[in-house]
């Protein structure tokens, strides 16, 4: 959480902020001594542009985004449980592993955004966000790409051991390894 | 029965809340049905001519018009140099020594209610109709349809609760949070009953601490009427309200926006 400052302490960094000529979304942020990642929960960030911020991680539980400019940002891993993104611009958004519980995304563009291994979606919803162009990927896919990957190589983890070679009688490993060729 | 105590109170920002606690005695007829179960289990008599259990009342208003002086105010273009702000969520605790408000005792579970217009609105069409029609079904919802222009609307008014019941016998709590989709909490409770307190018969006395407090990412800057029309990049302003919510109001409600102290005995 943001430190707590005095009255003249914040008055000079919000003229340092007024009189700026960028108007960088981390920039301003650090001059009046906000963590972008910790700090934004439940703020009004209606209308702003986060174009290629990277947002990885941060808590945005409750924000209202809505209209916000977000393309090419990086949501990965944030939590934006019960976040208002209605009619935000989520053009090629990274949101990989992102927390979408109760999350708005009415009327937002969605083209070429990255929803990997999301938490809070439904079937319909997925199925909605690839119609208008997203990219979505469910934990089921990732988990075989993992281990098909593994497999590959040769090794695999059954119940945590490793075993060095692919066992030709274990039919579930031989066909996949047969459908992957 | 010997009067009870007044309490202390005290409210930082009225403006924004404002609260009072109220006690009074439980009438002997008013225990009946709660004490008849407990002297039941426990095996004593039931007919105590001392009475140990006290109503306890809440009066709470919230507002979302309190004026503070801002830092920045004259770089952002605010005359008189303040804004005022408001909240959308806050939490009500009692911190009960020498008595606990039993669960089953508790009423206030869902008073600060209001009614909405769901989002939703179904439309469907039809063919030779016209009227308006209103119906009230099972609570809590009502729905009204109207016949127009060959067109048939439904729109659903559901009620929302905006205050849940937490914590347990020794430190009940009770949060209170915006459902409206308005900016702040608003509205008045008045004398509305908490639950009912069940003093320890040995020690014979009570004391109750009760905090109103407030995350600072539940300050909601509303500006008031100030006629702010400065043209300020969307970027800066939105950062300001924040940087100045979380790093300059919400200090100053620390520990608690509003507090209050009773003791008995």
């Amino acid at each position: 959480m943001a430190e707590p400052a005095s009255f003249q302490e914040l008055n000079a960094a919000i003229e340092q902020v007024l009189q700026a000529q960028t108007d960088d979304f981390s920039a301003i942020a650090s001059t009046l001594g906000l963590n972008p990642l910790t700090d934004l929960a439940g703020a009004n960030l209606s209308g702003v542009n986060l174009e290629h911020v990277d947002l990885s991680g941060a808590n945005l539980r409750g924000t209202n985004l809505s209209n916000a400019k977000l393309g090419w940002a990086k949501l990965n891993h944030a939590n934006l449980s019960g976040a208002n993104l209605q009619g935000a611009d989520l053009n090629a958004t990274q949101l990989c592993r992102a927390i979408l519980l109760g999350a708005t995304l009415l009327g937002a563009n969605v083209q070429g955004a990255h929803f990997g291994f999301v938490l809070g979606l439904t079937e319909m919803n997925k199925a909605d966000l690839k119609a208008r162009g997203a990219t979505v990927k469910d934990v089921r896919q990732g988990k075989m790409r993992r281990y098909v990957g593994r497999k590959r190589r040769g090794r695999i983890i059954v119940n945590g051991k490793k075993l060095r070679k692919v066992q030709s009688q274990n039919s579930s490993i031989g066909n996949s390894q047969n459908n992957n060729r | 029965m010997p009067s009870l105590p007044e309490p202390d109170i005290e409210n930082r920002f009225p403006d924004c809340v404002a609260m009072k606690l109220h006690f009074d005695w439980v009438q002997p007829k008013q225990k009946g049905a709660l004490s008849s179960i407990l002297s039941k289990l426990t095996g004593q008599a039931s007919e105590d001519s001392e009475p140990f259990e006290i109503n306890m009342y809440l009066t709470i208003n919230f507002n979302g018009e309190q004026e503070i002086e801002v830092p920045g105010a004259r770089a952002l273009g605010i005359s008189g140099g303040k804004a005022t702000f408001g909240i959308q969520r806050g939490k009500l605790l009692l911190h009960l020594t020498g008595c606990k408000m039993l669960l089953e005792a508790v009423t206030l579970n869902a008073p600060l209610k209001v009614s909405i217009a769901a989002e939703t609105q179904q439309e469907k069409a039809s063919e030779g109709k016209l009227g308006f029609s209103v119906s009230v079904t099972d609570k809590p919802s009502l729905r009204a349809e109207g016949i127009l222009g060959g067109r048939t609307v439904q729109k659903m008014a559901t009620e929302v609760w905006q205050v849940q019941k937490t914590g347990g016998e020794q430190q009940p709590g009770w949060i209170f949070a915006v459902e409206t989709g308005d900016p702040t909490l608003r509205g008045l409770l008045a004398l509305e009953k908490l639950g009912s307190l069940q003093v320890d018969e040995q020690s014979k006395t009570c004391k109750v601490e009760a905090t109103f407090t407030v995350r600072g990412e539940d300050i909601v800057l509303t500006w008031g009427q100030m006629g702010w029309t400065s043209n300020i990049v969307r970027n800066k302003l939105a950062l300001i309200e924040r940087a100045i919510a979380l790093r300059y109001i919400a200090p100053q409600l620390e520990p608690a926006l509003s507090e209050v102290k009773w003791q008995y005995g």
